[in-house]
């Protein structure tokens, strides 16, 4: 009995954090190989369970496996660095990679402090995020990222915001990128709350853990999604100490 | 040092008492009400119950040394109980931190959540509770968890009329 490709295809979905597995199906049979293939660089964790620069030469060999990356991980926390120059290998292979991935859904950048970045690894980024394809952006322990840039970013639905501080240029005038889904966790940032409540008059699922100083800002940011809001999650550990 | 509050209850065991606080400190309320929120269908909470002893005086001149119980249950359930009917799922995700055994879980106060549990139009309202032992740092087991809650009577009577579920954890926050 042969199972319908779907069916192989789905069950495949159930093995994506399981990387050994996969890579045994790909070597098992060729029937196997494109589908497997498609899982295993589902989701891409560039820094951690992947090297930038071997992914990037393994995208020149085999361009195909692009159309696989649906969700990108960039975490370079041990090589932050290696983003300074734009002679760097690490961030051309980076620019590399991100100049074309053209079924990306979500974007996650971890641990980086915004402002010592080179620009070429900034431009292909922020392009990244306004490809209509990307829904979806988490944003980790980053320090002053510019968010007017995602004023142009229309495509982006759910965002989340963890351990990020001192965002800079806050764009406080209305805006008509309507989020659907929020979610902010410790992240201290004066006018943080402000440049939220004019993009979440459509918000169904709202997720804060908020620190002392911005609990008094829940009132605003409730009553601005008071319409839309079906799901609230509040986290109150950092509250108090 | 702290004078014995009128607010106080007495069971077998010990001298406990619920604080509407987050710390002996802060005293909490929430800024705002859900009621606004007219299509809200799910909420979900984190928050935990913390221990401190304290010494308390009574007039007479005699004093103990007890636990005290400070959490935000009393406002949660406050909240809660006026939020707009849509609202038919609470998850309550309670971390009970530095508790010296197990059977302060029996000790602390869960009269808020009942009473809220009492009205026909509480949603259901799922706890998720994990216990980090004091002296040890070790967090009890979802199995002591689970064998001592039943000795809450009130919170099983909840349960057992379908208005409560209970979950033992081992995390403290999602």
């Amino acid at each position: 009995m042969v199972l319908p490709v779907d069916v192989v295809d789905h069950i495949f979905s159930f093995l994506r954090e399981d990387l050994a597995t996969l890579k045994l199906c790909i070597q098992a049979h060729p029937l196997l190989s494109g589908i497997a293939e498609r899982h295993l660089y589902h989701t891409t964790n560039l820094g951690c369970d992947l090297d930038i620069t071997q992914l990037s030469s393994l995208l020149e060999k085999n361009p195909r496996i692009r159309n696989c990356i649906r969700s990108l991980g960039i975490n370079i926390s041990h090589n932050a660095k290696s983003l300074v120059s734009a002679q760097t290998p690490v961030i051309k292979a980076l620019s590399s990679i991100l100049s074309s991935l053209p079924g990306l859904n979500k974007v996650t950048l971890s641990n980086l402090s915004w402002t010592i970045t080179h620009t070429t690894f900034r431009t292909p980024f922020i392009n990244i995020l306004q490809q209509s394809s990307v829904t979806e952006v988490h944003l980790e322990s980053i320090y002053a990222f510019p968010l007017f840039v995602l004023n142009a970013c229309q495509n982006i639905k759910t965002l989340s915001l963890s351990n990020c501080e001192d965002f800079k240029r806050f764009e406080l005038t209305p805006s008509s990128h309507h989020l659907e889904s929020l979610a902010i966790r410790s992240s201290d940032s004066p006018g943080l709350f402000d440049w939220a409540i004019n993009r979440i008059g459509s918000l169904t699922s709202l997720k804060l853990r908020p620190e002392n100083m911005e609990f008094s800002a829940l009132p605003k940011i409730l009553e601005a999604c008071a319409a839309s809001l079906t799901s609230l999650e509040l986290d109150m550990h950092d509250l108090g100490g | 040092m702290q004078y014995f509050p009128s607010h106080i209850s007495l069971n077998s065991k010990y001298y406990s008492t619920v604080y509407s606080q987050l710390s002996p400190n802060i005293s909490f309320e929430f800024p705002f009400t859900l009621s606004p929120l007219s299509n809200l269908q799910k909420l979900t909470i984190w928050t935990q119950i913390d221990t401190a002893q304290e010494e308390i005086f009574f007039d007479d001149g005699i004093h103990y040394h007890d636990f005290v119980f400070y959490s935000a249950i009393p406002a949660i359930a406050l909240l809660i109980g006026l939020s707009a009917p849509s609202l038919r799922q609470v998850v309550l995700k309670i971390h009970c931190c530095e508790f010296s055994d197990i059977e302060s879980l029996v000790e602390f106060d869960w009269s808020p959540l009942i009473l809220l549990g009492d009205s026909p139009t509480c949603p259901h309202i799922e706890l998720c509770v994990s216990v980090k032992e004091n002296s040890t740092g070790r967090r009890f087991s979802p199995e002591e968890i689970t064998n001592t809650l039943p000795l809450c009577p009130g919170l099983m009577w909840m349960v057992n009329l379908g208005v409560f579920s209970i979950k033992a954890e081992t995390e403290d926050s999602g």
